[in-house]
């Protein structure tokens, strides 16, 4: 029994003896002066002891690495800590706050050389100081590898981590605040900030940040004079952003800020930033192009670009070789999953032309456009649809149709196109294309219309009084002519209407005095 | 004395008559005025309109399709019912039928539409002589309360 007894102790004692041994802190530590020095892997535990305690550690570095630093939750406390350098005194890196009570605070990935370092801990700013002398706080620095990683603090551009082209660069959502950030925009907002540099332009640029779990990421593209050239929209948490395309026309230093949405934070899982850079060789899209004063040149026959990310629009600038009006056939074919719609801008930005004729994957298209040049483009995609791997082609091509005399908008007896002489070619250039043309004669003059309808589009023809009332109207089968005698009486209008949805037909109206 | 009365009752009445002058209501062309025939070598006019409208409502804009000996010749100008419409052809010198058919603009669809036959004038014919050296003017009055048209010729 006594053997029993004794065997139990032994077990007892050696069971308390393997329990983790509780450093705590020294006090008076309330200066860096009076800072105890602690290791990494080893927690060191403290309370608050006064509303305005601060408890100062130091840590000695030899090389490289990236710390994790965590300080447990203190129930009814909002704690917060500080990581200082030391350099000819302490400077501050860090303020780590998620401004809640009873919450642990981390900052994960944080960059250290070798030096001395110090983290003081103490109340957060946000509520009312107050002291906890039962439940003590633990403070436990650990490190990894800092190879591949960002290194903060670059919480500005100023302070922007230089970013190696084709080489990713690993990065923590970490922490949730940053109180130094009082950019009105984004208050408080934990921003990290790259730098890289161009040494040749114009060229174009990828830039991508994987997706994090729980992380809505948001990802900034800036020049050197601080001009925003990208800057994503939601894609919602866990997903990647990605910008691509965007165009840098000089050579020098461009920005890249990375950040959480709603102050989120993840302190398990890094993210991925790598930017490419490639040469321009006038076939694709420059990002940024969403408003028309960056529109990209269009210098070939056509050019592609992408609709990413949601609610992208890009305007292309059209200078062709002359300032003279000309035809132009303008046509959009998106990859299958978007349902896509252009615009015609003039130098003035005014929209001339809309079109949206198509659904999801199919060619939107204008066939006669007349306009001088320069003129813009705009390409859009209904709301919601997006896609980054495939890319629209946006083609403009002079087209040379001798009589064509059918300039849009003319749907309206306003907007009629006058005839000069004894012929009309028109365009059914879009669905339910309505073509108004107003016809002068001196006095009354017998006219014979023949009218040849566009092979696979059957139209109406219709010959109107002075006043735009219709006199007559004749069916044309499509591919076929037919004729119409209507006396004119010094004045009236032509009215052509295509009888089926189909569009981009060309029709001929002859107008003679004789059968 | 009397003299001065009679020269001053004078101009009293020339500046009463330029008073009256300067105040009438200036003429405005209508809107599209009927247009005046401009063929000059012609023997054959056509003019029609309509009485008894019994008001400006019922004054609708409309023409007469013209059909001489059975061809489709064209049609008269366009005007209100009451305002006279005009057709004007050279034929040859014979005897000739013109049928007439009375369009009126439906103004709701923004065409014009052939009146019910009913509401057609009748007779909707009349036969006449054309001469090469005289124009033969046929003048058509509808009265569309009856629907009955009088047809008068004159040759000038």
């Amino acid at each position: 029994m006594k053997k029993y007894v004794f065997l139990v102790l032994v077990c007892m004692i050696a069971a308390s003896s393997c329990k983790k041994e509780t450093i705590f802190e020294i006090e008076p530590n309330d200066t860096y002066t009076q800072a105890n020095l602690i290791n990494v892997g080893k927690p060191v535990s403290g309370f608050i002891n006064t509303e305005s305690d601060f408890d100062f550690y130091m840590i000695d570095v030899t090389e490289p690495v990236l710390f994790d630093i965590s300080v447990s939750a203190i129930k009814g406390v909002n704690i917060a800590f500080t990581v200082w350098k030391a350099d000819d005194g302490i400077v501050p890196l860090k303020y780590v706050d998620d401004m809640r009570k009873s919450a642990p605070e981390r900052l994960r990935g944080f960059k250290v050389e070798p030096g001395r370092y110090y983290v003081s801990i103490s109340h957060g700013d946000k509520d009312q100081r107050i002291k906890n002398t039962e439940n003590a706080y633990t403070l436990l620095i650990n490190q990894e590898d800092a190879e591949g990683f960002e290194s903060e603090p670059n919480d500005t551009i100023l302070s922007a981590n230089p970013l190696p082209i084709g080489v990713p660069v690993r990065g923590y959502y970490s922490p949730a605040f940053n109180k130094t950030n009082t950019n009105a925009a984004n208050p408080n907002r934990e921003e990290d900030w790259f730098t890289f540099s161009v040494d040749e332009a114009p060229v174009v640029c990828d830039v991508e940040v994987t997706g994090v779990t729980g992380i809505e990421a948001e990802l900034d593209i800036v020049d050197a004079q601080g001009t925003v050239l990208f800057s994503s929209n939601p894609q919602g948490q866990g997903v990647s952003q990605i910008a691509k395309g965007i165009g840098l026309s000089a050579a020098g230093n461009y920005y890249i800020m990375v950040a959480a949405k709603n102050y989120a934070a993840n302190n398990e899982v890094p993210y991925s930033l790598i930017v490419t850079i490639r040469s321009y060789d006038n076939t694709t899209e420059i990002e940024p192009n969403n408003i028309m004063q960056s529109a990209t040149p269009v210098v070939t026959d056509t050019i592609m670009g992408r609709i990413y990310p949601d609610s992208d629009v890009d305007f292309y600038n059209y200078n062709g070789d002359s300032s003279e009006n000309k035809w132009y056939r303008v046509e959009v074919t998106p990859p299958m999953t978007l349902d896509i719609l252009f615009a015609i801008y003039n130098t003035k930005g005014e929209e001339l032309y809309s079109v949206n004729n198509e659904g999801t994957g199919q060619k939107e298209l204008y066939p006669n456009l007349f306009i001088g040049t320069p003129f813009y483009v705009k390409v859009w995609a209904k709301r919601g649809q997006l896609d980054l791997d495939n890319h629209y082609t946006l083609a403009i091509v002079p087209v040379n149709i001798s009589d064509m005399i059918d300039i849009e908008p003319n749907d309206t007896k306003e907007q009629a196109n006058t005839v000069p002489g004894n012929a009309i070619n028109g365009y059914v250039s879009k669905k339910a294309d309505t073509d108004y043309f107003i016809l002068h004669y001196k006095g009354r003059q017998k006219k014979y219309f023949v009218v040849t309808a566009p092979e696979k589009i059957p139209v109406s023809f219709s010959v109107t009084d002075s006043l735009g009332y219709i006199l007559q109207t004749v069916k044309v089968k499509e591919g076929k002519s037919a004729t119409l005698h209507e006396i004119i009486d010094g004045k009236g209008y032509c009215i052509v209407k295509p009888l089926n949805d189909t569009y981009d037909g060309i029709y001929h109206i002859e107008i003679r005095d004789k059968p | 004395m009397r003299k001065v009365k009679k020269y001053i009752i004078v101009v009293l009445a020339a500046a009463i008559s330029c008073i009256s002058c300067t105040s009438a209501p200036k003429y405005e062309a209508p809107v599209e005025p009927v247009i005046a025939p401009v063929e000059v070598n012609v023997n054959f006019r056509f003019i029609a309109s309509d009485i008894s409208i019994a008001n400006p409502d019922d004054d609708k804009r409309c023409y007469y399709k013209v059909f001489i000996d059975k061809i489709d010749a064209g049609r008269t100008t366009i005007g209100l019912e009451s305002q006279k419409k005009y057709f004007e052809a050279k034929l040859s010198p014979n005897t000739h039928l013109i049928v007439i058919e009375k369009w009126v603009l439906d103004e709701r669809e923004g065409e014009y539409k052939k009146v019910n036959n009913i509401l057609q004038p009748k007779p909707n014919y009349f036969y006449f002589e054309t001469k090469t050296n005289a124009v033969t003017e046929v003048i058509m009055v509808h009265d569309k309360k009856t629907n009955t048209a009088q047809y008068s010729v004159n040759i000038q």
